[in-house]
């Protein structure tokens, strides 16, 4: 009997310790999904960079609280999200009505359009009938998949984990062109001297609300009132004491807020 | 190159995750192992069915859904349970702890396949010399079945290692840090993914190359008295 109980106590304390409690005060868990340069970035160090990262913790230094990110597969973001593994996701998610099924958003921090990324030579157009038949990758669970199916039919969309492996591909041949965001886009064809010497956006920025949704904001649980006021507020805060601005210069040398 | 150089401390780091996560799973395994097929051999009826449902099942479902079900769907299992008992909030389930555990209860499935067909390879006259000198059952599984269980299961076990071992790559979708997360990350981030999955895929060589060399001592030490070498 003895033995029983001792196995039982040890179980429940193993119990304990494999779980942690959280809601630390003044901690802020944010999601993010690195390997999306500039934006969601894993340092050589083990630490995180990139846009998304630095503005997080902007934001959360204006809520009085620290970041305490959490880097996770793209796939496994909303789920976790949802299992109150973190509190928000900060990590270039766009607004759109099919997530905002399933999550709230704050106000959109950023905002960048879409382009098509093909060969130079491609001789293609970014409509209905000049994207008929081609191969064109995305990231999939992103809004270029609803951008697709709504003004490329007929294309044959290929689905990847993230744009890196699009591009993969692009390089590859294998497919004959990527629909991404226009500012990652621009990162990608400036990281290579033979990327922008072979490929260029084919057509002008694209822009969809119903797809695109209004640019990219931070995810959090449905019925968070109260942290999306606070995060509102901060995103406001941001703006106003240029700490955006400056932000958004050292990365891209201009502002993104807006189109 | 140069980038590989500069991530190698994360790269050693996610190794350790790797091979933590696999000996945790392994250890696990075993036990699930070695209790299934007791289920199954010696059992009664209702735990010989719940032993033959659960290898059913497990070996019927892939990983990956198992891996996604058991951590977020576990995970807002709990949460409503709390919810509606009143008694918590939110408790994390530790990712680590959720990789291992569902690790060891896929490969559970296999082991106790791998004991039970080892178990059988035993001639059967030797439980009888045993039972006629008068041996319990506890003495005659210590003494008779599990010394020569090992040898008989060892090269089946050695099969599961090898894949379990890859499997662990699977826990980078719930957010543990392993190798490969760490690796394919490393390489999007640098866009520079081929020389990592070169190097990913150099290290889970020798790891693989270390388990044969291990898993041919261990059979070699385990098949010592055996009348016939295997």
């Amino acid at each position: 009997m003895m033995n029983r109980r001792s196995l039982f106590a040890t179980l429940a304390t193993t119990f304990v310790a494999l779980t942690t409690p959280v809601f630390a005060e003044g901690v802020l868990r944010v999601a993010i999904s690195t390997g999306y340069p500039p934006f969601d970035v894993l340092n050589a160090d083990g630490t995180y960079g990139g846009f998304d990262v630095e503005y997080a913790n902007l934001i959360c230094a204006r809520m009085n609280k620290t970041c305490e990110f959490t880097d996770i597969e793209w796939d496994g973001i909303i789920p976790g999200l949802l299992a109150k593994k973190f509190d928000v996701i900060i990590a270039s998610m766009g607004i759109n009505e099919e997530r905002m099924k399933q999550v709230d958003f704050s106000n959109p921090y950023y905002k960048g359009p879409s382009a098509l990324i093909a060969k130079k030579d491609a001789g293609f157009t970014a409509d209905e009938a000049g994207t008929a038949g081609k191969a064109i990758g995305v990231q999939r669970a992103t809004a270029h998949e609803c951008y697709i199916g709504k003004h490329m039919a007929n294309a044959d969309m290929r689905q990847y984990a993230t744009s890196e492996e699009a591009y993969l591909d692009l390089q590859a041949g294998r497919i004959d062109a990527v629909l991404v965001d226009t500012i990652p886009a621009e990162a990608w064809l400036k990281s290579d001297p033979k990327n922008a010497e072979n490929f260029a956006p084919i057509s002008a920025d694209l822009y969809d609300t119903e797809c695109f949704g209004v640019g990219q904001g931070i995810a959090m649980r449905k019925g968070e009132d109260a942290l999306k006021a606070e995060l509102n507020a901060a995103i406001q805060t941001t703006r106003e004491d240029g700490s955006y601005l400056e932000l958004s210069n050292r990365y891209f040398g201009r502002d993104i807020y807006d189109f | 190159m140069s980038d590989l150089w500069e991530f190698r401390w994360l790269l050693l780091k996610g190794t350790g995750r790797t091979l933590l996560l696999g000996f945790s799973g392994l250890a696990l395994a075993l036990l699930i192992g070695l209790a299934g097929a007791s289920a199954k051999i010696a059992g009664g009826p209702v735990a010989r069915r719940i032993a033959g449902g659960y290898t059913t099942f497990v070996r019927s479902v892939p990983d990956l859904c198992m891996m996604l079900l058991l951590f977020f769907g576990g995970q807002t299992l709990m949460n409503k349970f709390g919810e509606w008992t009143g008694w918590w909030d939110y408790i994390e389930v530790n990712a680590f702890a959720a990789g291992v555990i569902t690790i060891a209860f896929i490969f559970g499935a296999y082991m106790t396949e791998s004991f039970r067909g080892a178990y059988g390879s035993i001639p059967k006259g030797q439980f009888e010399a045993a039972m006629a000198i008068g041996m319990t059952t506890g003495q005659m599984f210590r003494l008779i079945t599990f010394p020569q269980l090992m040898g008989y299961a060892l090269p089946s076990i050695g099969v599961n290692w090898m894949v379990l071992l890859k499997t662990t790559a699977l826990v980078s979708v719930i957010g543990l840090h392993d190798l490969v997360f760490f690796g394919v990350s490393a390489g999007r981030s640098t866009r520079n993914p081929f020389a990592f999955l070169l190097a990913i895929m150099a290290i889970y060589l020798v790891l693989t190359a270390l388990s044969e060399l291990a898993l041919a001592w261990l059979e070699r030490r385990y098949t010592k008295g055996r009348m016939i070498p295997p």
